[in-house]
């Protein structure tokens, strides 16, 4: 639950140092945009354009339950069912957790099965988003993969500008509290 | 001895202070009734200005004016056009905290102001109003004299705005 508060620009200084001061005992803490990216990374939501491009479906970023199954037509359903949109091997949004948990992926890296192979390499995606979570512990990232949703638990290899590769295995996309406990009220 | 330079014997600059700022869409045919809401007949041709007291108008575009008043008019106002859209529709946006206004007043103004400003100011008469660019930032210049400018920058863009001004005034007054 949220607000969003307007005031003149003449106030807004005021208005934010008298929020901070009433806040105090509650603890309140300002956090920016890439604390907020952090967040929804841990818990899975994608940013549109970032974690997808123009080729990505609903289907493909793992937000297909949106799509309203019971709807008789809509704007774009046909367009699902085309034959290369329902074709095996789409790239599919999937999580990355690295083999070594201090290790921060780029986003952009490219990912492939094998890092020893000649070039030029077979790849098969790329990472999407990489971020450092504080909360968990460790890096975690998220990437577009050929058939990506057949691959959990596998572990597939992110090339680096050294010459080097980062090991990583498939996960699901939602990293901090998978069971969604902590949404859960009595 | 880098301490700015605000004013000297060509040129002041200025920030003034607040007042109610209004942008005003209206269909031409409708003027009538927000002249009536404002008390001030808005001039019907694309940068004219017109004034009475401490209101004043300046005719934008097409369908577009920019208002001034004392700030304490301010709700008067909005209650006014308020008032006026039961019959005829506009779209009337309090802007006041929007923007910024510096005057730059002088013998030298104009060569200040084409520093930024890509137009002929030459052209452009006493008592009209442009919507142009100042450097990169939109800004909308008001001409009160021959001697004398205000220009309306947003408060984003303010600084950048004032800093080149500030620059070109040292410039000026330094004889480049």
């Amino acid at each position: 639950m949220g607000y969003e508060v307007n005031v003149p620009a003449r106030h807004g200084r005021a208005l934010w140092e008298k929020l901070m001061q009433a806040g105090k005992p509650l603890g309140i803490t300002p956090y920016g945009t890439e604390t907020m990216h952090v967040l929804r990374a841990e818990k899975g939501y994608i940013i549109i354009g970032q974690d997808t491009d123009g080729t990505v479906t609903p289907e493909d970023a793992g937000i297909g339950w949106a799509i309203g199954k019971a709807k008789p037509d809509f704007v774009g359903k046909r367009s699902l069912s085309r034959p290369d949109i329902v074709a095996k091997g789409r790239k599919q949004l999937i999580g990355l957790l690295t083999d070594d948990p201090k290790a921060v992926l780029v986003e952009g890296a490219q990912i492939v099965t094998d890092p020893k192979q000649a070039k030029p390499m077979k790849m098969i995606g790329h990472v999407t988003s990489s971020y450092w979570s504080e909360a968990l512990g460790r890096s975690i990232a998220m990437a577009v993969v050929e058939g990506g949703f057949d691959r959990m638990g596998a572990t597939l290899h992110i090339p680096t500008a050294d010459g080097g590769a980062q090991a990583a295995k498939v996960t699901g996309t939602v990293f901090y509290d998978p069971e969604g406990d902590r949404l859960k009220v009595e | 001895m880098n301490a700015p330079v605000k004013s000297f014997d060509g040129i002041t600059v200025s920030v003034q202070p607040p007042v109610a700022r209004l942008n005003l869409r209206i269909a031409p045919a409708d003027l009538a009734a927000a002249s009536a809401a404002f008390g001030l007949p808005l001039p019907g041709k694309i940068g004219q200005g017109a004034a009475k007291g401490d209101h004043a108008a300046w005719c934008l575009g097409p369908d577009e004016w920019l208002l001034h008043a004392a700030e304490a008019d301010q709700a008067a106002i909005t209650a006014a056009f308020a008032k006026a859209r039961a019959t005829t529709p506009h779209s009337l946006t309090v802007i006041s905290d929007r923007e910024i206004t510096i005057a730059i007043v002088g013998p030298r103004a104009q060569e200040l102001l084409s520093v930024g400003c890509p137009l002929d100011l030459a052209r452009m008469a006493p008592g009209t109003a442009k919507r142009t660019l100042f450097d990169s930032a939109q800004v909308v210049l008001i001409r009160d004299a021959d001697d004398g400018f205000r220009i309306e920058v947003w408060r984003s863009f303010f600084p950048h705005v004032s800093e080149l001004l500030d620059i070109a005034t040292r410039e000026l007054a330094a004889g480049l």
